[in-house]
């Protein structure tokens, strides 16, 4: 195996097209989609809206990735033989970029 | 094209574990998730560690939690996974199951980052269980037990935090107190707003109690302190009376102890010596032990160092002092269990696990560091250092292979024996190794004993009914017969009223106790008390054949008379019945007498004329023919066999057992039949080609249970295991007669004979698909590939090593070390402490297979070019690479235009690579060597230089094909380099594979899946000109043919691709190239594009794939070998009906047997993409341990017999294995 296999570090969330359940949307609540929306960003944490910002969006792919990281124990192995670290060590770096995934924010004022 | 996906050794490495008591009685068991596998396993008398039970669940399991309610005898288990569910098991030990007691609903299904899995906690009292997630939400369910003291749940109460991470959860022993949980949790809402930056320096770790209002049923945020932030893992510290209660919150460095009303108490984790100061030490596995009047933790680091912590604590429960002495150093595990029995089972994250036995706790009384002795000075916390020595507190007891991680693996017949080897590169830094796996069962060689001619056959017997033991071995020569008497010693006997100078037909105990031995001329029976009753033959005739059990004897004469004996009560052999056969008899066999019968009912009979024959015996239709089978070929041997082949039950004791009857045809084939217990008839009949000899067939015992030996042109054992019948090779010569053998030393063993030698063996490890030769290597190994030498062939090995020393400066370190620690410890012996004696000194101190290479900067690469005769296991060349470069991509080269120079190996290797802060490297090298001393060595050609890593090598056309980064280049053998004939630089990322067939090309992405590329020799270009419609992230690929390739992408699928036909038709008729080269793609994509013709998730991050068939004859099927150690096969199928039969099969199951914890089986195979056409065999395989009304349920839908299904499952499980 070639390590870089391993250390890009790819976008893991465009793989969440997996099965939703408890949520599954009943035909007679299509009609208002919009009270669903407010509710599943309550309740989701990362659910899109309309005036989400690049930096924003790309913050949660990040946390989504490490947690799916974290998660999948084959795929942590699989870094930890690339970086020659403990698992443990793996997933701890891991944890800890969670808090800034993409380094700091922008600048508000500046962005408008 | 449909596959039939079936896991051939389940993956072998461990997630996380947790012991208790599950079966309820005192014995400790050990619970591990392998990922997608749940096992229960449990130490035995002789600290063996035993799989009880393995499930293969269909999801993902990220934790495990033991919980018992107060007052209970029996451990639940509490699994956290990637279903969205919370799952409680209980393990039945009448029917050797998991039996899921709840499961409770709470999010959607998948790793994610709010939905809880990831952490389990449970209350000491077992009172409420919390499951939280890498972020927001945790859930509490409290436990209690209704009227019939049956297991309830509450609905969940929720304890969420938005925008917190979560890094560890546990429960606080607080007595009966309500119950509290506590967790460290990381802010980040604040750092998200800040663009200066500070809030995020700022952000700070919390340790957060929250408690269980078990009255008012709801969870509160109870006390919240900030703590280290390094903080990463909580050990739950005993209270209620057994301690001060509170928590060990284990931080990069440090070990704080923890609590309410409490003021900290911290103590510096000790460091290596060597360890570059600059790296932290993290502890990544603990745990812990407690009996009534103590309790200590075992913390081990990322650099395997177990250091066992104590608490000094007063009246009041104040803890006044933490120390940290150092215990023992282990390879890096995922999970430890301390047993109560002393043991201590280390779950290693690569390589093998193993169970230790406690020779000490430690317990002098210097420690290296304690909270007392905290030096803080200006640049934060002085540190303490110590030397690992070698092991004192434990020594090792049992071993568990593990595979994790597979690296890489080939299938060949390099060693000319029946069936392939498969040749897996697997563990990591100095616990690598090479692992040649065979399919079947490891044989443990006992004793061999040359014997004074060549033996026919042996026996053994035992004197009384009632012994335990054998009493004799008997061994018949062509004209002699030798007994052994078994004691101390094995040794001849003369004693033993067994005629000596004849051969023997068969020797076996009658009645209680009396023995017999049927001679060509007779029958002798030995009374117990030394009469000797003889039987002899009328006439000329001499006895051929015998079948016998303990109450009824068979024999059949020459010209095919037989007759049949009985035992009377006065235990005297009277001769019933006689009956003339048509011919003479090949074989016979008398199933042993059922228990509390008289008499066994079934005779088979053998004929030269190619049928079996079934005859009563009972006194009504004496010597009648039941029913009869014709067979392919005449038989060879016959045995009769009670098997109980379903599951429910400890091993199926649930089913009514059924009599199979088993007969090795001449042909080498084996048949098994099952006869009708009332009528005779035979019915449901299972061939299997066995080798090229006619199998001979013997009763043996394995784990107390009737089991068949079958000797082949191999041996073969056939034995249930978990509920199947596996009928699985023997790793071990050709044997020409058996018998079980059961002694003081063995107690169930094999005594056999192969040419002139007599052979006792025991079979261990049942149930395991391979058995493993392990040569092991010195650093990770990356990649291999096969050269072919005029006799036999080598291996040659690319290792190499991130942040490691090497081997010379590792050897310099070492003796460096040694010398001052072995100072000071030459000056502590004098006090004390004799044992480390001289013995031992020569020996290497510090195995680097226990110890780990020292750390160094992770810029700092090792790496070497090993040749490797795998016959001898002989490493016959070592080249270690300088200068920080490491090799990643081999191939083998026959150079067109330079024929003299022969076949040459290319290596490419990279320079001065790193990943972080951005990755990089100084170029990198294509080595270039040649083989010397009969391809036995390398000797360096030439070094070309070029602008990137080549992470990709292939011959093409008598030239070298590269990958460089994002560069495919041809190259051609020059003088002093190689030279550049031809590239295109238009590939994505970086090209991590290349195969080729013909002129066409195919090259793997890292990111973007396969790209086909087609070489055009006149205008010396290369073009793209079909690739995928969906990026993949690519680990493993195969050629499968012109059109179609296989690959295994990061996130555990694989899938197969296939080129349209009239696309790939197209390119080849394409006379003037003009197509080809002006035809563009839409959105950078190649022009065309390929169909996905497969698709399947593993689970497991699959790092290799073979083409190759495992059997003699048999179809070939794609192999693959995963990280977690596991190795599984896709068969294609030949007919449709058996697609038909096994997605209708896999359909119902799907229905009628839900996986175990709650992730949908469809869902889970569909992960990331939706399966396609691949009928998931580890799911049909189920069915045997399905309720009988069940299994008859799916039967009856499939217009089929429960035995059909069985019949079909394993025929296909040997058309792979």
């Amino acid at each position: 195996m070639y390590p870089d296999e391993a250390t890009t570090r790819g976008v893991a969330s465009r793989v969440y097209l997996d099965n939703v359940c408890g949520t599954s949307v009943a035909a007679s609540d299509r009609f208002n989609i919009n009270s669903q929306l407010e509710h599943l960003q309550a309740k989701y944490v990362g659910t899109g809206h309309a005036d989400v910002n690049r930096f924003e969006w790309a913050v949660n792919i990040q946390r989504d990735s490490y947690a799916s990281y974290v998660g999948h124990y084959p795929i942590l192995a699989y870094f930890a033989i690339a970086e020659n670290e403990s698992i443990g060590r793996e997933r701890y770096n891991f944890m800890q970029k969670m808090l800034l995934p993409c380094g700091k924010p922008p600048d508000r004022d500046q962005e408008d | 094209m449909f596959l039939y996906s079936l896991s051939l050794q389940r993956a072998t490495g461990i997630v996380c574990a947790t012991y208790g008591n599950f079966t309820g009685g005192k014995a400790q068991e050990i619970v591990v998730s392998r990922g997608k596998v749940l096992d229960l396993l449990r130490p035995d008398d002789n600290g063996k560690l035993q799989t009880l039970l393995s499930v293969e669940i269909f999801g993902a399991i990220l934790s495990l939690a033991q919980f018992r309610l107060t007052g209970s005898q029996k451990d639940y288990i509490v699994v956290g996974s990637d279903s969205g569910r919370i799952v409680i098991l209980e393990y039945n030990k009448e029917k050797n199951v998991f039996e899921k007691i709840h499961q409770e609903t709470f999010g959607k299904s998948g790793c994610r980052r709010i939905v809880p899995g990831q952490y389990l906690a449970v209350d000491p009292k077992g009172r409420a269980v919390m499951i939280g997630a890498c972020e927001k939400q945790k859930l509490v369910y409290v436990l209690n037990r209704d009227n019939a003291a049956r297991l309830t749940i509450s609905s969940p109460l929720e304890a969420h935090k938005s925008h917190t991470i979560v890094y560890s959860i546990t429960g606080v022993d607080c007595g009966f107190d309500n119950p509290i949980f506590a967790a460290i949790e990381l802010d980040y809402a604040e750092a998200d707003q800040d663009s200066t930056g500070v809030a995020a320096n700022e952000a700070q770790k919390h340790l957060t109690f929250y408690e269980l209002d078990l009255g008012l049923n709801h969870v509160v945020r109870k006390w919240t302190e900030p703590i280290d932030n390094g903080a990463n893992m909580l050990v739950t510290v005993p209270g209620g009376g057994d301690g001060p209660s509170g928590v060990l919150v284990c931080a990069e460095n440090f070990v704080i102890y923890k609590n309410q009303n409490q003021p900290d108490v911290r103590a510096v984790i000790p460091r290596r010596q060597d360890l570059p100061p600059d790296r932290g030490v993290l502890i990544v596995s603990a745990a812990t032990h407690k009996q009534k009047s103590l309790f200590f933790f075992l913390l081990q680091t990322e650099y395997g160092d177990i250091f066992k912590v104590t608490l000094d604590y007063d009246k009041d429960d104040q803890v006044t002092e933490l120390k940290i002495k150092y215990f023992d150093t282990i390879p890096v595990t995922s999970a430890m269990c301390v047993l109560k029995s002393g043991f201590l089972f280390a779950a290693s994250e690569f390589g093998n696990h193993s169970l230790y036995q406690f020779q000490g706790i430690g317990d002098e009384p210097e420690v290296e560091s304690s909270s007392a002795t905290l030096m803080e000075t200006d640049e934060g916390f002085q540190p303490v250092f110590f030397q690992p020595r070698k092991l004192k507190n434990l020594v090792q007891i049992d071993e568990i292979e593990s595979l994790m991680p597979i690296m890489d693996m080939k299938v060949a017949n390099l060693f000319e024996e029946e069936t392939p080897q498969i040749f897996s590169l697997c563990g990591r830094g100095p616990r690598s190794s090479l692992r040649i796996l065979r399919p079947g069962l490891a044989v443990t060689e006992m004793a061999v004993t040359q014997l004074p001619g060549v033996p026919s056959a042996v026996w053994t017997v035992k004197k009384n009914a009632n012994d335990e033991f054998d009493a004799y071995i008997v061994v018949s020569f062509v004209n002699a017969t030798l007994v052994l008497s078994i004691g101390e010693t094995v040794e001849e006997v003369s004693d033993s009223g067994f005629l000596d100078t004849t051969p023997s037909l068969a020797v076996s105990l009658l009645g209680e106790d009396s023995l017999m031995q049927v001679h060509p001329n007779g029958i002798r029976h030995i009374r117990a008390d030394g009469r000797i009753n003889e039987w002899k033959t009328p006439g000329k005739k001499s006895i051929v054949k015998v079948g016998c059990n303990r109450m009824q004897v068979v024999i059949a004469l020459s010209g095919g008379e037989l007759i049949y004996f009985e035992m009377d009560v006065s235990g005297q052999l009277m001769e019933v019945e006689k009956r003339e056969m048509s011919g003479d008899v090949a074989c016979l066999d008398i199933a042993p007498v059922p228990e509390g019968r008289q008499r066994s009912r079934f005779l088979a009979v053998g004929s030269y004329d190619s049928t079996i024959r079934i005859l009563s015996l009972d006194p009504d239709d004496c010597m009648q023919i039941l029913s009869v089978q014709a067979v392919s070929s005449p038989p060879e041997s016959l045995l009769l066999l009670e098997v109980q082949a379903s599951s429910g039950g400890e091993d199926g004791a649930d089913h009514p057992a059924s009599v199979f009857l088993n007969a090795g045809l001449q042909n080498g084939v084996l048949l098994r039949t099952e006869v009708d217990m009332v009528t005779g008839q035979l019915s449901d009949t299972r061939t299997r080609f066995l080798g090229l000899r006619a199998p001979k067939l013997f009763s043996a015992l394995v784990r107390g249970r009737c089991a068949m030996l079958c000797l082949s042109s191999r041996p073969w054992l056939g034995y249930i295991h978990q509920g199947h019948f596996l009928l699985t090779p023997l790793s071990y010569e050709t044997l020409e007669y058996a018998a079980s053998f059961s002694s003081d030393q063995c107690a169930e063993g094999v005594v056999a004979v192969a040419k002139d030698a007599l052979r006792v063996f025991t079979i261990e490890r049942l149930g395991e698909t391979f058995n493993q030769t392990v040569v092991p290597l010195r650093y990770t190994p990356r990649k291999f590939i096969l050269h072919p030498r005029p006799q036999g062939h080598s291996l040659v090995i690319l290792e190499s090593d991130q942040g490691a020393f090497t081997a010379e400066e590792r050897d310099a370190n070492k003796k460096e070390a040694v010398e001052a620690a072995g100072g000071e410890e030459n000056g502590k012996m004098d006090t004390g402490d004799q044992e480390n004696g001289d013995g031992e000194e020569n020996q290497d101190p510090l195995p680097d297979e226990q110890y780990g290479y020292p750390k160094a900067n992770s810029n700092k690469w090792v790496s070497c070019i090993r040749v490797l005769d795998p016959k001898d296991a002989t490493t016959s060349c070592l080249l270690e690479l300088q200068e920080n470069e490491a090799a990643f991509s081999v191939c083998m080269v026959n150079f067109h235009d330079n024929k003299e120079l022969g076949t040459v190996v290319a290596v490419g290797t990279a320079k001065d690579l790193q990943f972080t802060p951005k990755k990089q490297s100084n170029g990198g090298f294509i080595h270039v060597y040649r083989f010397v001393d009969s391809g036995r060595a390398l000797e360096l050609v030439h070094k070309t230089p070029v602008d990137g890593v080549p992470t990709a090598l292939c011959q093409f056309q008598g030239r070298l094909l590269v990958g460089v980064g994002q560069v495919l280049r041809i190259y051609d053998l020059g003088k002093r380099k190689l030279l550049r004939k031809c590239e295109n630089k238009n590939f994505p990322n970086t090209i991590i594979a290349i195969h080729t067939y013909g002129d066409r090309i195919y090259v793997g992405d890292i990111q973007e899946s396969f790209h086909y590329v087609k070489y055009r020799r006149d205008e010396n270009q290369l073009y793209t000109f079909a690739d995928d419609s969906c990026p993949r992230w690519l680990t493993a690929s195969l050629h499968i043919d012109f059109d179609t390739m296989a690959g295994a992408d990061k996130f555990g699928n694989i899938y197969f691709m296939r080129l349209p036909q009239d696309v790939s038709e197209e390119i080849e008729d394409d006379p003037t190239g003009g197509k080809i080269k002006w035809e563009q793609g839409r959105l950078n994509g190649a022009p065309n594009k390929v169909d996905e013709i497969i698709q399947f998730h593993v689970g497991e991050v699959v790092t290799s794939l073979q083409k190759a068939s495992l059997i003699p004859g048999g179809g070939e099927s794609v192999l693959y070998g995963t990280v977690m150690g596991s190795v599984g096969a896709l068969l294609p199928f030949t007919s449709r009906e058996d697609v038909d039969f096994f997605s209708h099969l896999e359909m119902h199951l799907r229905q009628e047997n839900p996986p175990l914890c709650g992730r949908d089986h469809m869902t889970f195979r569909s992960a990331y993409f939706p399966v396609k056409d691949v009928i998931d065999g580890d799911l049909c395989e189920q069915y045997p341990t399905l309720t009988s009304e069940l299994q008859r349920k799916i039967a009856d839908e499939l217009d089929r017999t429960p035995g059909e299904i069985l019949k079909k499952l394993e025929d296909i499980r040997n058309r792979i294995i």
